[in-house]
């Protein structure tokens, strides 16, 4: 049981940090699904299923943080280009002052707890 | 991506996803079944196209039914309210049906509720009121048409006429056409109505799915 909460707490904290992950990975520039999935995928512990990535994208597109382009592709139907916004440029700065913050505080935490 | 079974493979999880995604509104449903199609390809253009290529990418995508939940979660899904129906659903679903005979009022009564009610969701309320207006109220109507019609017919035969002109009168509406018509008129309310009260018992509930991703 505690194994399942443990689970579902790291869960919850993944979906919340993996939206600003998507951001971040766009600040490089604008990638097309698979790529962007793949390029999430490669840092361990991100994105455990590829597939949720995309309802993700969606979301931060409706909010305004990316928009989407098609883009014609050299071998194969046209792909789909996410790119960052001004707005989730500015959200994604916001997250990196208050994730750093979060990060040392639970840090320290744990270390002086630690026995 | 030329042989049958991985073929076979990718429209399965395709076919999974969308079921899976049923409760998202349908442009957001074909996006995203879209989004992982286009994810698919370019996986398997990239990678091999092997049977063991595609379990591989159908794997590291998770199972379809986690992505719909993902869809879900965060979303303004409207959940449905714990506990069973309550009088307003038994009313609304009774009033349906056979308020009709209550000079149509009652009908137009269970309309306005069954729409007032949240443990119904558009298409259940849509599915509610069209199927059929005012409930058992047609199948009623038409159940007199032929009776009417032959009744006219045996007091023609009592007034003795020849038996022809009672085949020519009820001919018009002939018995299987009368059954069929009562069938198509009783069968469908009554169906709604169940599954009208299925849905409010809530034997899906949304929010347990998505907090389940």
């Amino acid at each position: 049981m505690s194994d399942m909460v443990a689970g579902g707490a790291t869960t919850e904290l993944r979906r919340g940090v993996l939206a600003y992950c998507v951001l971040a990975v766009l600040r490089r520039g604008p990638a097309y699904g698979f790529d962007l999935v793949r390029s999430l995928a490669a840092h361990e512990g991100l994105a455990t299923s590829e597939g949720t990535i995309y309802p993700l994208l969606n979301r931060l597109h409706r909010d305004g943080l990316l928009r989407s382009t098609w883009t014609p592709s050299a071998d194969g139907p046209p792909r789909r280009y996410y790119h960052l916004t001004a707005a989730g440029r500015r959200a994604l700065a916001a997250f990196g002052v208050e994730w750093a913050a979060f990060r040392d505080s639970v840090e320290r935490l744990l270390e002086e707890t630690t026995p | 991506m030329t042989r049958p079974t991985d073929e076979a493979l990718v429209a399965d999880y395709l076919a999974r996803l969308a079921n899976a995604a049923d409760l998202l509104p349908r442009a957001e449903r074909a996006e995203l079944v879209e989004q992982i199609e286009a994810h698919i390809r370019a996986a398997l253009a990239e990678g091999g196209s092997d049977e063991a290529a595609v379990r591989d990418v159908l794997a590291r995508l998770g199972p379809p039914e986690e992505v719909a939940a993902a869809a879900g979660a965060g979303e303004a899904i409207p959940t449905v309210p714990a506990g069973g129906p309550g009088a307003l659903e038994y009313a609304a679903v009774v009033l349906l049906l056979v308020g009709v005979v209550a000079l149509v009022v009652g009908w137009v009564v269970g309309v306005v509720l069954l729409w007032s009610s949240p443990r119904w969701r558009w298409p259940d309320k849509l599915l509610g009121t069209l199927v059929w207006p005012f409930g058992l109220g047609l199948a009623g109507w038409w159940g007199l048409q032929p009776g009417e019609v032959c009744s006219a017919g045996s007091e023609v035969e009592r007034a003795g006429a020849a038996a022809r002109v009672v085949a020519e009168t009820c001919s018009g509406t002939p018995p299987w056409l009368g059954v069929l018509g009562l069938v198509v008129l009783i069968v469908p309310p009554i169906a709604v109505a169940v599954h009208l009260l299925r849905r409010a018992r809530g034997h899906r509930p949304v929010a347990a799915v998505v907090r389940a991703a």
